[in-house]
């Protein structure tokens, strides 16, 4: 990019300043102290010195610990192929303009938008043990399913899951189908001229032009499941029962908020970060390779 | 592809799942529609049962017994937090595309990874530090937290928008002896309605939407933002009793999704825009 001469270095910083001061504050500087936090041993909510990596220990000791860092495994193996699958079958569909594709494109966006809460309380009282769920299983005698949804063990992770999904098919399938436009239409002409038949199309063309899309998504899911789950899981299950349905950052909170364990649930955070840092990284070295590629290709 | 439509059984067989998955989206609509016109007597006969019974009384209740002070509450934080994003997002975007200066790579990277921090990881630190400056219950407080938060996004989305932008016409500007503020204010914003739009309507509803940043600085009753508030009216925790005045609970989920709602189906082509220049570009 041509850039003047004129923009000197200091006329820039200035820009940014206001916009770098207040992210200083807001993201680095908690992030710092939490780190120190890590590190010191707390006492009803006050530090009395620093004891080493004894939260650190503490939390590699603790088996609530690998059970939540389990059922953050288990979201995300569940929720992102679901959601992969099915959107990319709606995108696919819908960008072959089906009937009714323009209702449906506007349907599915609703669960999206809407926010957590609303989403998290309506499911909340829909998986209750008297709500309508259960109600309409024994309305059409699948009475045997009726069950606690959000209440019993084993089942309380997979009804978030189930939401979540939800939720999200949405959000995938409005990503996928606006890279899906963006795709010349020739190369579908020449294909069918050469024969090939609509699963080659879809297995051939569609999804190779999607890979891309499909890990901006895998990432952005993967990130969204690790880090902002909060709202549900603290309306419907608030973790528990035990702590079959708590994830990292549900487990932060419980540690921080309510037993007032501050050096291990900072501990705990410490090492969301790092998860997280290594996937943003992981994504940031990948997609600069492919924009590096791309310029080669040209 | 798609430019002709035929009725085969494969299509047909394909409008199952759609029709499934529409089915539950509008069973939920009309739950969330339904419920809170219903009385609390016809109500304790269960949520699925056909109503019989209409009444506006959950809407005034609700409103009286806080969703009014966390409906206000909620807007203004909102659109203030827009307004500063968007200035000084938008000045911060206008740097990193267009003028150079010394760590603009590093800066910019730094920037960006604020946007998948957990909000739970700055909140703690955050809260003990704002009970030292007595920043906690206060309207300011909770507003540069919310605004902080949605910095990093806005700066991403108003960079990659600038990065498109006809470079010829700022050189020009500065020949014609425009200052950078001239420029950004002059030429670049009328210019970029877009993507200002894009970023003031992510940024409503996620500010509108918060509900961890409400619970933990904005505790008094009259500071409450609509979310914790309506949590608050249920009578909060997860586990729901009968004894919960469902209905009003239900006409603040009501009241508190509208205007999501309403932008969403104004301006659906700016959250497309928004996933656009967000995620698939990059």
């Amino acid at each position: 990019m041509a850039l003047s001469k004129l923009a000197t270095s200091r006329k820039g910083l200035l820009f940014i300043l206001p916009a770098l001061v207040i992210v200083c504050f807001i993201f680095l500087n908690p992030i710092f102290r939490m780190f120190i936090f890590s590190v010191e041993h707390w006492k009803y909510l006050r530090p009395t010195g620093f004891n080493g990596f004894a939260n650190y220990l503490a939390l590699l000791g603790d088996r609530h610990f690998y059970e939540t860092l389990g059922n953050n495994g288990i979201i995300i193996a569940g929720v992102v192929p679901c959601v992969i699958v099915i959107s990319l079958t709606f995108a696919q569909a819908i960008f072959g303009r089906m009937p009714g594709y323009s209702v449906y494109t506007f349907l599915f966006f609703i669960p999206v938008v809407m926010p957590d809460i609303v989403v998290a309380k309506i499911l909340t009282e829909v998986l209750n043990k008297v709500g309508p769920l259960n109600q309409f299983f024994n309305l059409f005698g699948l009475g045997y399913l009726d069950r606690d949804w959000l209440g019993a063990p084993g089942f309380s992770l997979f009804s978030i899951i189930a939401s979540l999904i939800w939720k999200n098919i949405g959000f995938a399938l409005l990503l996928f189908l606006a890279r899906l436009t963006t795709v010349d239409v020739a190369i579908y002409e020449a294909a069918e001229i050469d024969g090939a038949s609509g699963s080659q199309k879809y297995f051939f063309i569609t999804i190779p032009m999607l890979a891309s899309t499909i890990s901006v998504y895998v990432v952005l899911q993967v990130i969204g499941l690790m880090s902002f789950l909060f709202s549900y899981i603290h309306v419907m299950t608030a973790g528990g029962p035990g702590y079959s349905s708590t994830v990292l950052e549900y487990f932060i909170y419980l540690n921080t908020f309510r037993l007032q364990e501050i050096g291990i649930g900072s501990a705990a955070g410490m090492i969301l970060i790092v998860i997280t840092m290594i996937v943003v990284w992981n994504y940031l070295f990948a997609s600069r390779k492919r924009s590096r590629k791309a310029g080669e290709a040209q | 592809m798609g430019r002709k439509r035929k009725l085969t059984i494969g299509g047909m067989l394909l409008q199952i799942p759609f029709l499934l998955y529409s089915a539950t989206i509008v069973a939920f609509c009309l739950l969330l529609v339904a419920t809170p016109f219903r009385s609390t007597d016809d109500l304790a006969r269960g949520i699925l049962v056909r109503p019989n019974s209409f009444t506006l009384t959950n809407f005034a209740d609700s409103w009286r017994n806080g969703l009014g002070t966390g409906v206000s509450n909620s807007m203004k934080l909102s659109v203030l937090t827009c307004l500063f994003t968007a200035l000084l997002g938008g000045f911060a975007g206008y740097a990193f595309s267009f003028l150079r200066f010394r760590l603009r790579q590093g800066l910019y990277v730094f920037m960006y990874c604020g946007i998948y921090i957990s909000t739970m990881l700055i909140a703690l630190p955050l809260f003990l530090q704002y009970r030292q400056l007595g920043l906690v219950n206060s309207i300011f407080g909770a507003l540069l937290i919310f605004i902080g938060l949605r910095l990093p996004f806005s700066v991403y989305l108003f960079k990659n928008f600038f990065d498109e932008f006809q470079i010829e016409l700022i050189e020009a500007a500065r020949i014609d002896g425009l200052s950078d503020m001239g420029i950004f204010f002059r030429i670049v914003t009328p210019l970029s309605v877009g993507v200002f739009s894009t970023v003031v309507l992510f940024n409503f509803t996620a500010v509108w939407s918060d509900y961890l940043i409400g619970l933990l600085f904005l505790q008094k009753q009259r500071l409450m933002t609509v979310m914790p508030m309506i949590m608050n009216i249920f009578g909060s925790g997860p586990m729901v009793t009968q004894a919960t005045p469902l209905g009003q609970g239900f006409a603040g989920l009501l009241v508190s999704t509208l205007p999501v709602i309403i932008i969403y189906a104004i301006a659906k082509k700016h959250y497309v825009s928004g996933l656009m220049l967000g995620s698939v570009k990059s």
